[in-house]
């Protein structure tokens, strides 16, 4: 089995910087934050950039890019399979929640009938931006794809399996052409869902990012895009323990054993740094690796495309002919990808 | 997508159920089917404010929930979704562990629908204004301190993917846990979804369902400031109307819901008789606004096409079309067009209904409450009517105004979703 990718885009914080965080003084929370071009051509329209998140502007534009630069028509989308997987969907919804709470501290009758409140605050469109599946729809209706598709999330393992069912429809021909790729939303809600899992982590550095890939058929692909690499297998973990600590020991090393891994990896990177080295020390041992984390921290459901996309680089460079992409989830699960490079 | 002829591999339902605001299993669903029932009801919680939303379909307090720890049971406590998702497992427990323990870990999976989470906030009042007092960000402040010390289960504010997890991890389902957020869609491309992990061969068994509740004040109100939702004037009931003139929105509801599909192989290997076979369907983007569908209905006609398609029937082989319905001024008016011109001359002769004007919209967990009541309707040869339709949008369709008996064969069922998400199945009686 086996899909072409033939395009790619993505976008990345320009900058980190630390939030501060009132509820965790020991806590340095790095974060990278998406920065939209207003003017940028491919800026979704002002009606609609309203009701949405900084990573959905940010896909619709990096898609609009892609598409303009291979040349891809309308015409040709309409029949397209889209795959997303999404992240954190609270951005900044707190805003409506802090009106409400600052209601009831200034209406102290208010605060006996909250629905009230709850009523008169609620924006009339709070329903279409925290839809789950909006990152989905406004890549549709900005790029015309009206394909098969669905909204995955919201850890990273939901980004494999967005491109596994893509690469799987792909490689059985259900498809000749999909999209597929991940839109991570971060900040502070991302945070606070996972915090938790790594109680005593002291450094957690995450990204806003976004990244998608053109998978096609070979045979189906039209011939003036040229292929960035191949997939040649997927992959993923069949343990089935995710919620006990006492139980949860991350075996790599099994992982790796039982997957026909390459010897050099790309590491998307682990939700905080003290887990990432450790991983990182595991895969050393009988890999190179090329360790995301560097570079964006954790990057939620965008992490397994940045990876890929990372491997298309190492290709173009000669750096390898074929290398994996592998990915943790906050659950323990892990994901890989074996991508070989295309000579044209 | 090429190639949509009847692949090799079938896929049978194997077992399914669901909670629903009509009945607790299947058995009792069927019954409050067919006596009419209807669990349209003021929502306390929300018809003591001054709001003029107070109507909804909610699932009464299921008997002997009884979670395997207290943590389970904080997380059920203030998620609802997770409440109804154990309620339903729990109902299910054992047929599914029978089930599941005929196929391997690594050869079964799940994929579940599920809708948005919204943390309960107005529980937390006190916590809240002590919060705004010191001048902090009270809900910061109260997710994290809510959720310190619990390790990889947060008392509020857990992702998604728990409930795929929490199934995977009772029934040792290795193979994938997936969790798809497609909103009114969600649970039926979980099922979707599992059916194409059979065929593309990732899986030999899928458990697919979902779980969602819109009945909580956030929701419920974006909903009715959306104008999903209709104005409730005063207390009368029947305020949703599918395909009917005078509809003005849907009635909110909740569900959870699981079903398990199986390979041909294991239903062989293992001399199960399956009563139905997945035949296949489809799914399409109507990539136009995500404020509003396509008036046009042009994606969900081809949808319907390429679900015939893939079943391989023709129009004229469709005994019935559980439709997606929800009483809303655009939904119905497009779901009729759309029907009317892929089923041409035989659209006046198949029968439509809706059923979401007894049980409510359930939104992530529209497609399994609806898949449930469709299999039913196989199963016993019992067609439900629109409840509510007293002044057909289209008198030349065959929109179902009393429930009737007949045999069934072969059942479309709809499903819609905001975003402009279109999901079609096709569902045959082996019988």
């Amino acid at each position: 089995m086996s899909a072409l990718i033939t395009g790619c885009c993505y976008k990345v914080p320009g900058k980190y910087a630390q939030l501060p965080l009132d509820f965790d003084p020991n806590l340095q929370y790095e974060f990278g934050e998406l920065i939209n071009d207003p003017k940028s051509p491919f800026h979704p329209k002002k009606n609609d950039s309203k009701i949405m998140r900084k990573d959905e502007i940010a896909s619709v534009i990096a898609l609009r890019e892609m598409f303009k630069k291979l040349n891809l028509c309308e015409q040709a989308m309409k029949d397209i399979d889209l795959y997303v997987a999404n992240g954190i969907f609270l951005e900044d919804s707190n805003k409506y929640l802090t009106k409400i709470s600052n209601n009831f501290k200034d209406n102290p009758n208010m605060a006996n009938n909250p629905m009230e409140a709850i009523y008169k605050y609620t924006p009339p469109l709070l329903a279409l931006e925290t839809l789950t599946n909006s990152t989905m729809s406004l890549i549709a209706q900005y790029l015309k794809i009206a394909g098969y598709n669905a909204t995955f999330g919201n850890t990273s393992t939901s980004g494999f399996y967005a491109l596994e069912e893509a690469f799987l429809n792909i490689s059985q021909s259900r498809s000749k052409m999909a999209i597929a790729g991940g839109s991570n939303c971060g900040g502070l809600y991302s945070l606070l869902m996972f915090r938790n899992f790594f109680e005593n982590a002291p450094n957690w550095k995450e990204s806003a990012a976004c990244a998608y890939l053109l998978i096609e058929k070979e045979g189906c692909r039209d011939e003036s895009r040229t292929p960035l690499a191949n997939i040649t297998a997927m992959y993923s973990s069949t343990e089935i323990s995710f919620f006990n600590t006492t139980k949860k020991t991350l075996n790599i090393a099994r992982f790796l054993d039982e997957n026909q891994v390459n010897s050099h990896i790309i590491f998307t990177g682990a939700l905080t740094s003290n887990l990432n080295e450790k991983l990182v020390n595991q895969l050393n041992k009988n890999h190179s690796i090329t360790n995301l984390y560097n570079y964006y921290g954790n990057s939620g459901v965008s992490g397994i495309y940045l990876g890929v996309i990372e491997a298309i680089k190492s290709f173009k460079n000669n750096d390898y002919s074929q290398l994996s992409v592998i990915d943790i989830d906050p659950y323990g699960r892990f994901s890989g990808i074996n991508l070989e490079h295309v000579e044209h | 997508m090429l190639n949509i002829k009847n692949r090799n591999k079938r896929v049978f339902i194997v077992d399914f159920d669901a909670i629903s605001p009509i009945g607790i299993g299947r058995n009792d669903i069927y019954q409050n089917l067919e006596r009419d029932y209807c669990n349209e009801t003021v929502l306390e919680e929300f018809s003591n404010s001054n709001i003029p939303f107070f109507i909804g379909a909610k699932i009464p307090p299921v008997k002997d929930v009884n979670f395997p720890n207290d943590l389970f049971a904080e997380i059920a406590l203030y998620d609802r979704k997770f409440y109804l998702l154990y309620a339903i497992f729990q109902l299910m427990r054992e047929r599914l562990e029978l089930m599941c323990n005929l196929v391997p870990t690594h050869k079964k999976g799940v994929v579940l629908g599920v809708g948005a989470d919204v943390i309960p906030f107005h529980l937390f009042r006190k916590e809240v204004q002590k919060s705004i007092s010191a001048n902090k960000n009270p809900y910061n402040e109260l997710i994290f301190n809510l959720n310190r010390e619990k390790g990889f289960l947060n008392k509020i504010w857990n992702p998604y993917d728990i409930h795929s997890l929490f199934i995977a991890e009772q029934l040792s389902l290795g193979a994938f846990q997936k969790t798809i957020l497609t909103a009114c869609t969600a649970s039926t491309q979980a099922i979707l979804s599992g059916y194409y992990s059979i065929q593309n061969c990732m899986a030999d068994m899928v458990v697919v369902g979902g779980t969602d509740s819109i009945l909580n004040p956030l929701a419920f109100i974006s909903f009715g400031k959306l104008g999903v939702i209709p104005e409730h004037n005063d207390m009368n009931s029947n305020t949703c109307k599918p395909f009917d003139m005078n509809r003005n929105g849907t009635l909110a509801g909740e569900a959870a819901g699981l079903a398990i599909l199986a390979s041909e192989e294991v239903c062989r290997s293992h001399n199960l008789q399956p009563k139905y076979e997945l035949k296949g369907g489809a799914s399409t983007l109507d990539a136009y606004k995500i404020t509003a569908p396509d008036p046009g209905g042009v994606s969900i006609e081809k949808c319907l096409h390429k679900c015939l398609q893939h079943a391989n029937w023709k129009p004229g082989d469709v005994d019935y079309i559980h439709a997606h319905g929800t009483g809303t001024k655009l939904n119905d008016s497009i779901e009729l067009k759309a029907i009317h011109k892929v089923f041409g001359e035989k659209a006046s002769e198949v029968p439509i209904s809706s059923t979401k004007d007894r049980h409510g919209h359930a939104i992530g967990a529209a497609g399994v409450q609806e898949l449930v009541v469709s299999l039913l309707a196989l199963d016993n040869g019992f067609i439900p009517s629109n409840r509510n339709l007293q002044t057909p949008l289209k008198p030349e369709m065959n929109l179902v105004r009393k429930n009737r008996k007949k045999q069934l064969k072969r059942i479309i069922m709809n499903n819609f979703a905001f975003g402009g998400v279109n999901t079609v199945l096709a569902i045959e009686n082996q019988a």
